[in-house]
């Protein structure tokens, strides 16, 4: 008997039991009140009363997906589900970040074209594996991968940004003899070129796009319909595609996957669970690889959107793992009497870096010694033992410390407010007017050197970061100012318009090889393609273009460390640190921290005995 | 009574249609722009690429597809010589931006031809000063403000000198600026976003949320039995305790018992809701005080598959918390009041009369006293009925329930504009109704008011 059940059916019969027989029109009142509790809630199924006894693990997740369609997710939970429903042709090994064939025999290698439309791109010949099926049976074909890039386009699919990420990615042929040939170009020199071309997930055709609407067009049509002459406006198989795909029902039946897993059911705003997919053809394989294991048979996500509620959840037995985004409550909960020994503190390293962003643009943050100043008034190891409780660490650079990326000869520029004094002064900011704030002639204009910090209003970290900034850089002069946004949609949509001078920021960039063109190369700034905060380096931007044509792995290494050097001397932004990924799980289940978000691989968790 | 009640209702109408339109009007002084948001703009800053031509592209097709290209209303009141495709942009920002620099400039070219001018200097590969002037300038509503964008440049940058001149013919414009431009007057018909979403209210069809593509309906449905049961039940436990308490307070209890219960009552009352459900949860859901008397919170995974039966308790056994937590922190009101009203009837000369004739005790408080006391609650159940639909944040979040609190909290961090306005609606909706209803309760029980012309 479940716990619900024992606590409430006694509560029933007492409240029965204790009707005084004369006071009729409670007992019709209360009795019609239950009755429209049972409408209320027997609206669903009704089948069996069996909840499965298999190894289900529940996890807590803060929001739910926006959709389970992976061209249509734009959410990092979005991404941590999708993944066992879909899988791509390849992946990074969540523990070790080897870059394996899951869908393909093979890794893809690339060889230079040398004849044809696309004489000098980067050409692959990739091959599906024969036993890859779909859960409902049906193979895995080329049609399919193609099908996949292709609905990317789809407007519906807009909020994914799958069609800027196809961007170089210039044709893909059928071989129409070989269902499981697949051959791609890619634009010459792009350094991202196999994942492009791999690492991204594959829907089926036949249950999206029965009538091949796709097929018709080619990839050049789709991504640059007016240049082609090609109106998709009139083409009303490709309008009702779209619309199916808007306006599609995230139901058990609709999602047919690749992965070993497949939706059991999704209460929204309540849980989301996948089940085992029944004979998965990854099983025939018997690859012992973490990325073909899949132990439990359930796996349930828990949508808990307060973080105290879901380490209420945790202790309460409905929740097998947590993940926590508050030090501070991750510590209170490891020092309460008992937890230790019923629950597992986990921690992860986190591929995602906080960082001070600063528009380079702004008539005061041009001069690299104002940014200069600012981080040597930054005082990141208070945030670290403060806000952090310890578990983060600093960073200099889009790397993480301990990858054989990061520049170690680079250290962490530490608080000192004489040195930023210096450096202030040195770009001629003084307080000739004696108010307390620095000022400068600029322009034939006398500016007072006060910047606003735009943060979140939600987050509390945000905000106690820019409030150590503004305590410390009120030394030297400088007035920083809170700008507070109430919702994310605004935040993002300023943050992406540069329409800011200074926010607190995170970013994280992909797990393998990193390419820092987008952002942190002035032509994506021109181009309006990334690099908000207009950091413009001639050096950057040399090193940036000579190391994405790099083939020499070391050499590649020696390069970003360049390039990270050359970001320590313009300090375009305050480089803070790396949180730790934090999660509490049952002591009698063993989950193993991985590399990739969100910090733990659901399939490869087991209960501790096995 | 019908012809109270068919005045009652189309003073309800013509009050919902004002509340539809200040909610519409509001709306287009929200920050933000969730057509921004679906079109993919918030991956400008992200690692795996942007691509503005694409943009706008997915952003005119999903204006389109939500009608967001529409002008906003049945008319519109502008400068004498807007164009009238100037109504019609489908980037809102676009589009207030425009009319916003015609009402300064009165030159429809000269501000098409300003913002071409920056927009392709904005993207044109020039200096990066003058690209981010030229982006500060896009934005800025004010047009001395957009020219003082390029007051601070970097010393390389040079404003080009087609460039130069138009902005001298913009500052000609701006001095003369205040004159006076005339009124014009544009009848869009019902092809508007208003009458769009007036018309899925009048036929029940709500749309699809733009943040995760469901059904509005579903939506609020899912979240509306969530939140009826709660606030529901603890209005109906609370009314089954207070009254015969207020009864028992004003009539039989001595002053004492009266004192403690009172004492009682307030304590709950002083209790802030977040605070007690917060205890309730800790205390009560899990076994680290040792009372792991109560289901856990939230609604668990297993049960939509189960007996009606195995659904019913486990749903009950959800709301023991929030249910117990809304009757406690209500219960003093609701008994003060009818305490009171018991009081004032005691005192009533008509119970004097029937002391005086020798009716017993008991029969005059329930058969005389109750049903006159019973007025004031009336109203306040009338007063409750947008509350038992509106439910309660802070209670929701606690207990992880997906009622219509958190639904209209998250539509507005979301600028989900069709949930947002469509509950926004419900509840004035719903406060209006429970109005109505007080009224006709009042008129049925008390015939002095069907007697003053509403029967």
């Amino acid at each position: 008997m479940n716990k619900a059940a024992g606590y409430a059916l006694p509560l029933v019969r007492l409240t029965l039991d204790k009707l005084d027989p004369m006071n009729k029109r409670h007992s019709l009142l209360i009795c019609s009140l239950l009755c429209l509790f049972f409408v209320l809630f027997s609206c669903g199924k009704s089948e069996n009363a069996s909840v499965p006894e298999s190894f289900r693990v529940t996890i807590r997740v803060q929001d739910e997906p926006l959709s389970l369609i992976p061209m249509m997710s734009s959410t990092i939970v979005g991404s941590q589900i999708i993944r066992h429903i879909y899988w791509p042709a390849a992946e990074y090994d969540p523990f070790d970040l080897t870059y394996r064939p899951l869908l393909l025999t093979d890794l893809p290698e690339s060889v230079t074209e040398t004849e044809g439309p696309w004489k000098g791109s980067q050409r692959f010949d990739l091959r599906l594996r024969e036993e890859a099926s779909w859960s409902d049976g049906e193979p895995i074909t080329a049609a399919d991968y193609a099908f996949s890039v292709k609905a990317a386009f789809l407007p519906a699919c807009a909020v994914s940004g799958f069609a800027s990420f196809f961007s170089n990615l210039q044709d893909i042929r059928i071989n129409p003899a070989d269902p499981k040939q697949i051959t791609v170009w890619v634009s010459p020199g792009y350094m991202l070129a196999k994942e492009l071309v791999s690492n991204f997930n594959l829907i089926p055709r036949h249950n999206y796009d029965p009538e091949d609407v796709l097929a018709k067009y080619s990839l050049a049509q789709l991504k640059d319909p007016q240049s082609t002459g090609v109106d998709l406006g009139q083409d009303t198989a490709y309008q009702a595609l779209d619309q199916y795909f808007q306006l599609m029902d995230m139901t058990p039946d609709n999602i047919v996957g690749s992965g070993p897993y497949t939706l059991g059911d999704w209460q929204s705003k309540q849980y989301l669970a996948l089940k085992r997919v029944d004979d998965w053809w990854g099983d025939q394989l018997k690859i012992r690889k973490p990325l073909f294991e899949a132990y439990p048979e359930e796996i349930v996500y828990q949508i808990i959107s307060d973080e105290q509620v879901a380490l209420t959840a945790l202790k309460d037995g409905s929740v097998d793992v947590a993940m926590i985004a508050r030090p501070d409550n991750y510590i209170a909960t490891q020092q309460e009497p008992g937890a230790t020994d019923k629950f597992t503190f986990g921690h992860a390293s986190n591929s995602i870096y906080m960082y001070i962003g600063m528009n380079n643009q702004h008539p005061i943050l041009r001069d690299a010694e104002v940014r200069t100043a600012l981080a040597y008034s930054m005082d990141v190891d208070r945030v670290i033992s403060t806000l952090m409780n310890g578990l983060a660490q600093r960073t200099v650079g889009p790397f993480m410390p301990g990858s054989p990326n990061y520049n170690n000869d680079l250290k962490p520029i530490p608080l000192n407010i004489e040195e930023a004094l210096k450096h202030l002064n040195a770009a001629g900011w003084t307080d000739s007017n004696r108010d307390g704030t620095v000022d400068k002639m600029i322009d034939g204009r006398r500016i007072e050197c006060v910047l606003p910090v735009m943060v979140s209003a939600n987050s509390s970290l945000g905000q106690n970061v820019a409030l150590i900034l503004q305590e410390n850089a009120a030394k030297i002069g400088i007035r920083i100012e809170l700008d507070p946004i109430a919702d994310n949609a605004t935040l993002r949509q300023r943050l992406g318009t540069g329409d800011f001078v200074m926010a607190t920021m995170s970013n994280s960039p992909s797990v393998g090889i990193y390419d820092p063109y987008q952002s942190w190369h002035s032509q994506s700034f021109k181009d309006n393609t990334g690099n908000v905060i207009g950091f413009v380096d001639p050096e950057s931007d040399a090193i940036i273009d000579s190391l994405r044509h790099e083939e020499d792995p070391q050499q590649l290494i020696d390069e970003y460390r360049q390039f990270q050097a050359e970001l320590y001397k313009e300090q375009p932004v305050i480089f803070l640190v790396i949180p730790e990924v934090l999660f509490i799980h049952r002591k009698d289940y063993e989950v193993r921290p991985s590399v990739v978000k969100p910090g733990i691989w659901e399939p490869a968790i087991i209960p501790q005995q096995q | 009574m019908i012809r109270f009640m068919v005045i009652r209702l189309l003073g309800m109408l013509t009050t919902l249609l004002v509340l539809a339109c200040a909610l519409f009007a509001l709306y287009q002084y929200l920050p933000g722009d969730p057509i921004d948001e679906l079109a993919g703009g918030a991956r400008r800053d992200q690692e795996s690429g942007f691509n503005p031509r694409l943009y706008a592209e997915r952003y005119a097709s999903l204006a389109n597809r939500y009608g967001m290209d529409q002008p906003y209303f049945y008319f519109s009141v502008t400068p004498k010589g807007l164009p009238l495709s100037f109504l019609s942009i489908p980037d809102h920002r676009k589009r207030a931006l425009w009319k916003s620099w015609y009402r300064q400039l009165g030159d429809a070219d000269l501000v098409q031809s300003w913002w071409e001018r920056l927009e392709g200097l904005a993207q044109s590969g020039a200096d990066p000063g003058l690209i981010s002037a030229a982006r500060t300038a896009l934005r800025e509503r004010d047009l001395d403000l957009a020219l003082r964008a390029f007051e601070s440049l970097p010393s390389a940058a040079e404003i080009p000198p087609s460039m130069a001149e138009q902005m001298v013919r913009i500052q000609n414009a701006l001095q003369q600026s205040g004159r006076w431009l005339g009124i014009a007057f544009y009848w869009h018909g019902p092809d508007n976003q208003f009458h769009h979403w007036v018309r899925g209210l009048w036929t029940g069809d709500f749309g699809r949320s733009m943040h995760d593509g469901r059904p509005v309906t579903r939506k609020i449905t899912e979240a509306l039995r969530w939140t009826v049961s709660i606030n529901g039940l603890a209005i109906v436990l609370a009314l089954l305790i207070a009254v015969p308490l207020g009864v028992f307070l004003a009539a039989f209890a001595s002053k004492r018992v009266a004192r403690v219960i009172r004492f009682l009552l307030y304590a709950g009352y002083a209790m802030p809701v977040y605070w007690l459900a917060t205890l309730l949860v800790v205390l009560f859901t899990s076994d680290t005080y040792g009372m792991d008397w109560l289901p856990s919170i939230g609604v668990q995974y297993g049960y939509a598959s189960a007996s009606f039966a195995d659904r019913f308790i486990h749903s009950l056994g959800q709301l023991v918390i929030p249910v117990f937590t809304l009757v406690l922190t209500s219960l003093a009101y609701l008994t003060r009041q009818m305490e009171k009203s018991v009081e004032q009837q005691l005192a009533a000369p008509y119970l004097v009369t029937a002391q005086v004739w020798g009716m017993p005790r008991g029969k005059r408080i329930w058969k005389y006293v109750l049903p006159n006391a019973l007025f004031p609650i009336i109203t306040l159940i009338g007063t409750l009925l947008p509350v038992a639909i509106a439910g309660s944040v802070t209670l929701e979040f606690i207990c992880n329930i997906p009622g219509m609190g958190r639904l209209l909290l998250d539509s507005i961090l979301t600028k989900d504009w069709p949930v947002m306005f469509y509950v926004t609606l419900l509840i004035g909706m719903v406060t209006l109704l429970g109005i109505l209803l007080a009224d006709m309760i009042y008129a049925l029980v008390d015939p002095r008011i069907r007697q003053n012309g509403f029967a």
